[in-house]
């Protein structure tokens, strides 16, 4: 887990944390890519099913990663008043937590979380898995969400305390849409979870 | 406000449950305002029961009521801790508890154990308490073997009208002999102990406010029997790293056989003598009349074949969001209350939780969030690690009996910063 944090951490920083020693004793990573990117070349349209259109803003009823094989039922969960956001206890399900935007909107920032189990069956067990490029959608009561991911971060629990408005803040303006923002635990060393894998993608 | 994808009625609900949930937590988590501490947990090292009058290490308890732990109890008492009694002299006894608040939430860990002398103790933080040293030995109970009686009919059954007329003029002389080796045997054994033999045996937990978790482990650990003049007869070597509530049933069989081949090599030799007089058919007698005693012994040994030792290793009680963790229970099974002194011995009994949250205005008061600021409340912490405790989710994916863990783990200060400014950086492009 050490090791995967310093190079979590190296890489984020070597995107664009200049003046840092760190970064410049590393080699340079690759840039990051927050850009839209091509979707792979199309099947002729007429052996592939259209997806629906995405539709106007609704709350998310499913999630769905196919490199995953991800299909779990969405359900809205609150903020406790301790600003703690409890996933579902069923690890089947996940949650969508309701102070944040609805897929399709314009503000804010669209946030999903679900478990992770120490011995498998958690809804987002595989999530640190998912690379930027990956798909996700979410489906909605009217339609369906395509977002395409952009980043795969572990954050120790301190430093989503400390910059959570930085992650779960809703004041960002998209016009594209809101991003997804997608959160679990990991890091699990036999006692507990070191922290949080987020996972950020845009609508496509 | 996005609208909610649910019907009203279950809305409703959840927002009732909530306000519920929110209401318990406010009262048995803040601080003065309820007895409940916001997080608990104790450790008792060793409690032994002897006919039904106990005797312990006592116990460490830490509770946390929002603002200060309290821990009351000895912490590693000594052997001496549990009284007068005989039935262990050596080892090194650990019992450890704390509790503690992170980020408003109750979090407790205790563990317990025993081993032998030259065990180091390690901090209830890192687990289990205890680094195995030498062996520690307990007599989990006392075998009681010296009614055995064999009369002439016992003798008698089953030889033929050949060995039968051949043994009547030596009656008045193998009877005896028989009843004298029998007891020259039995007496030599005296009253065995079984004995409880370990290395460490010890269990540990810990609570968060989601939940609880605990394990076991027993190092080097087994029970048997030492027969004087015969020698130790193993009965069990108990697992390691056993799963909850792990069963161990034995019997006492291999010593029932130990004894009668002890029982049958001596009566071979006084009856050979006795028997001269009978020959040629002395060893077919010696055969039979062999047989027909361990058969008697046998009859009146039997209930040490039945079931006489029920362990359960690493033994859960769950409650809601806490656990009870026993290393080892030993139990003699009534059955055997002929034989055995009923003793229960448990080692290593943790507990942890139930934990609650403090009230957000307690210890620590927070600013009243002002109604007109524009930023909105956003998570500070999203708990989504569950610990897979065996048997802990039920049917309908409760996760009831499993732990979230929401712990904050301190990483170093360069890989927070670098996490940190990644986040910046990726959601403000």
């Amino acid at each position: 887990m050490a090791a995967g944090l310093v190079f979590t951490g190296g890489v984020l920083t070597g995107r664009g944390l200049a003046g840092s020693p760190a970064v410049e004793a590393a080699p340079a990573p690759p840039a990051p890519t927050v850009t839209v990117t091509a979707d792979p070349p199309a099947t002729p349209a007429a052996v592939r099913p259209v997806p629906p259109a995405a539709g106007p803003p609704a709350p998310p009823t499913r999630l769905v990663v196919p490199k995953l094989d991800i299909k779990a039922p969405v359900v809205d969960i609150d903020l406790s008043s301790d600003a703690v956001l409890e996933p579902p206890s069923d690890p089947d399900l996940v949650g969508w937590w309701t102070g944040s935007a609805e897929p399709g909107a314009t503000q804010g920032r669209v946030v999903v979380t679900g478990h992770t189990v120490s011995t498998g069956g958690g809804a987002l067990d595989l999530l640190p898995e998912l690379e930027p490029g990956d798909k996700v959608v979410l489906v909605t009561a009217t339609g369906r969400h395509r977002y395409r991911v952009t980043d795969s971060l572990f954050a120790s629990y301190r430093d989503v305390a400390e910059h959570a408005q930085d992650i779960f803040g809703q004041t960002e303006t998209s016009p594209a849409g809101a991003r997804l923002i997608l959160v679990t635990c990991t890091g699990f060393n036999g006692r507990f979870y070191a922290g949080n894998s987020i996972v950020v993608a845009r609508p496509l | 406000m996005p609208t909610a994808p649910f019907p009203l009625l279950t809305r409703s609900r959840k927002t009732l449950a909530l306000a519920g949930a929110g209401a318990l937590i406010a009262l048995a988590a803040s601080p003065g305002a309820a007895a409940a501490p916001v997080a608990q947990a104790d450790a008792t090292a060793l409690v032994l029961t002897v006919l039904s009058t106990p005797a312990d290490s006592g116990t460490v308890k830490a509770t946390h009521d929002g603002a200060d732990e309290t821990v009351v109890g000895q912490q590693n008492p000594l052997i001496t801790a549990l009284g007068n009694q005989s039935f262990i002299n050596a080892g090194t006894l650990a019992q450890d508890a704390t509790a503690s608040v992170v980020d408003r939430r109750g979090r407790s860990a205790a563990c317990a154990g025993l081993a032998g002398d030259g065990a180091t103790l390690v901090s209830v933080d890192r687990g289990f308490c205890l680094d195995p040293g030498d062996n520690a030995t307990i007599n989990a109970g006392t075998l009681q073997l010296q009614d055995v009686q064999v009369v002439q009919s016992d003798l008698l059954a089953g030889l033929d009208q050949t060995l039968q007329a051949a043994l009547q003029p030596l009656l008045g002389t193998v009877l005896p002999t028989v009843d004298s080796t029998l007891q020259t045997v039995l007496t030599g054994i005296g009253d065995p102990g079984i004995v409880l033999d370990l290395g460490a045996v010890q269990s540990q937990c810990a609570a968060t406010t989601n939940g609880a978790t605990g394990d076991s482990q027993l190092t080097d650990a087994g029970l048997y029997v030492d027969l004087p003049t015969i020698g130790r007869v193993d009965l069990v070597n108990l697992p390691t790293n056993p799963p909850p509530n792990t069963k161990v049933v034995t019997d006492l069989d291999v010593v029932v056989t130990a004894i009668s081949d002890a029982v049958e090599t001596e009566l071979t030799t006084a009856l050979t003598g006795v028997l001269a007089p009978a020959a040629p058919l002395v060893d077919q007698l010696v055969t039979a009349l062999n047989a027909n005693v361990i058969a008697v012994l046998a009859d009146q040994l039997a209930p040490l074949e039945d079931n006489v030792l029920d362990a359960t290793l690493n033994k859960q009680t769950r409650g809601d969001r806490s656990i009870e963790v026993t290393a080892l229970d030993v139990r003699v099974l009534p059955a055997a209350s002929a034989f055995v002194d009923l003793v229960n011995v448990e080692i290593g009994r943790s507990s942890c939780g139930p934990n609650g949250r403090v009230a957000v205005d307690n210890p620590t008061p927070t600013p009243t969030p002002d109604p007109t600021d524009p930023t909105p409340a956003v998570p500070t912490s999203v708990p989504a690690g569950e610990l897979d405790l065996a048997g802990g989710a039920t049917s309908s994916g409760d996760l009831n009996g499993r732990i979230a863990t929401g712990g904050l783990v301190l990483m170093s200060a360069l890989a927070a910063a670098c996490g940190v400014y990644g986040f910046r950086r990726v959601l403000r492009s």
